[in-house]
């Protein structure tokens, strides 16, 4: 569905969040199942936009996890309960727990530096 | 907050059906239940002797009340008798804006020519009042969140000379009603006729925090201060006025602070239930706004909120960035602060830092997007919130319009006002 939109935009089109004037790090962390939209694509698309520019892992890194949706942030489990998300966000509670898991000492390292 | 529910003792009847509902913590109730634990305590009462032992560390000989009241707090679930006070405190909407309003009025009196000093509104206002005070004015005008704020303090000058000039001017208004009085010391700080009685209206935990402070501060009143423990404008003022010995027969200034904050339903309401109360020769003092003031330029920006995800001006969220930046419990790296997003958080996380990369260092981004789509609106029709599919379908038309350069304009960028 975001995919038609995506075809029609080019690394360097204006359309495109100018990643490479972000001072960073940047970390991105997507999941190949993810239902809501293709963050991994998108993810793909400004780690090339960067590449372009010049600009590598010293400015944008990518970790992609195939099986895990859109979840893969922490939710609040008990709000959810109460009020489901009205949406399908893709892969499985378990498949985001894992990459949650798998990105968070990631995570610490851009953050704590 | 600790769960502290009411459970009626008994087996419910038809005369009991109350369920049972979530208790408010009442500070009063609170200081009794530690006074009569230390009784207890000192007569010798095993089991209160056990509570005081269990909760308080080191076995002792000698108990005080800040024992027994540290017992409490504990008992409740909090670390100190402080940290329940602040619970309180925070709890009841009516005595969270009374102690901010005091903590101003302490403020105002440090300042190089202050509009009024106010000698209790120290004491009054308490560490507690200052805190939200400070964290208040920190939203509202960061520039000097640590100073009073001006427009509290004209408008506390304002009636101070309003009502003494009613009063002075007319010998026949001998009553004073101050509506919502919250930590209001005008009884004790103004010069009143002789025989002139004040009444003080507003919630019962107003009192229950205000009267012992002024006990200690061994203030005395310059009139017949009278306290009625009633909510304004809704509940039963009238009759608990009149209880408390308010004529209505003579005329009185009654004084409504707050009103520019009110509904208009709210507002004429009270203006009926005044009409009712007042006989001729009263005297009204009230700050209003009307609805074109309200909706002005000028207001605008305060009424602003943000309950979708478009048309999400940037300069709000930079101005919580500075705020953030400039915190001096915020460790901002290089000058710059850590932002984590996640879905259209990380979209407007991608985009803060590539706008203000002088403010914006690491970012994580999960589940992020490459560009900047149409923002959701929740309240138009036909939007979601309901089924995945259309949800998805109102994606799918969204992105052709992506496309555009001009899409970025999705998040709305305004000149930065001059501040």
């Amino acid at each position: 569905m975001h995919d038609g939109g995506l075809d029609l935009v080019a690394p360097d089109d204006a359309a495109m969040i100018p990643i490479e004037r972000a001072v960073g790090p940047v970390l991105l962390i997507s999941g190949g199942d993810d239902r809501m939209w293709p963050a991994s694509r998108m993810s793909r698309m400004l780690v090339e936009r960067a590449r372009r520019f010049g600009r590598g892992e010293d400015l944008v890194r990518h970790l992609d996890f195939p099986e895990a949706g859109h979840a893969l942030f922490t939710v609040d489990a008990a709000a959810e309960l109460k009020q489901p998300i009205p949406f399908d966000l893709g892969g499985s509670d378990a498949a985001q727990a894992a990459a949650h898991a798998a990105a968070w000492p990631q995570v610490l390292r851009v953050l704590l530096g | 907050m600790p769960a502290v529910t009411s459970v009626s003792s008994t087996p419910s009847g038809p005369a009991d059906d109350r369920r049972a509902q979530p208790l408010r913590l009442n500070l009063g109730n609170q200081r009794k239940r530690a006074r009569s634990l230390l009784k207890a305590a000192r007569a010798g009462d095993p089991q209160a002797m056990r509570r005081l032992a269990t909760r308080v560390a080191g076995g002792r000989l000698q108990w005080s009340l800040h024992h027994a009241q540290l017992a409490i707090a504990r008992e409740l679930g909090f670390t100190s008798w402080a940290k329940l006070k602040a619970h309180i405190e925070s709890d009841n909407i009516a005595l969270m804006g009374a102690l901010v309003g005091a903590a101003g009025r302490a403020l105002e009196a440090e300042i190089d020519k202050p509009l009024f000093v106010d000698p209790h509104a120290r004491a009054l206002a308490g560490k507690n009042g200052f805190e939200l005070h400070r964290a208040l004015r920190s939203t509202t005008w960061p520039p000097n969140a640590a100073g009073p704020a001006p427009e509290q303090s004209i408008i506390t000058r304002y009636f101070d000379d309003a009502l003494q000039a009613a009063m002075h001017s007319d010998g026949s208004l001998l009553q004073v009603v101050l509506f919502n009085a919250g930590m209001d010391t005008r009884a004790y700080r103004l010069r009143w006729p002789a025989k002139l009685v004040l009444f003080e209206v507003d919630d019962a935990a107003v009192f229950e925090h205000k009267e012992p402070v002024l006990r200690r501060q061994r203030a005395k009143p310059a009139c017949d201060r009278r306290i009625v423990r009633a909510n304004f404008p809704a509940g039963s003022w009238t009759s608990k006025l009149l209880a408390a010995g308010f004529d209505a027969r003579r005329p009185a200034a009654f004084l409504v602070p707050g009103l520019v904050h009110r509904d208009p339903a709210t507002v004429e309401q009270v203006f009926r239930d005044l009409d009712d109360l007042a006989c001729s020769g009263s005297w009204l003092g009230a700050d209003l706004a009307g609805l074109d003031t309200i909706h002005s330029v000028f207001r605008k920006p305060l009424l602003e909120t943000q309950p979708n995800l478009i048309e999400m001006p940037l300069e709000r969220v930079e101005r919580g960035l500075r705020w953030l930046r400039d915190h001096p419990r915020v460790a901002a790296r290089d000058g710059r602060v850590a932002i984590v997003g996640a879905s259209k958080g990380a979209e407007l996380a991608l985009v803060l830092a590539t706008t203000f990369p002088d403010l914006v260092g690491p970012v994580v981004a999960y589940t992020p997007s490459s560009v900047v789509w149409a923002g959701i609106d929740f309240a138009a029709p036909g939007a979601p919130p309901r089924p995945a599919r259309r949800r998805a379908r109102a994606g799918a038309g969204q992105a052709s319009r992506s496309r555009s350069p001009g899409s970025r304009r999705a998040f709305r960028r305004r000149r930065p006002s001059a501040a």
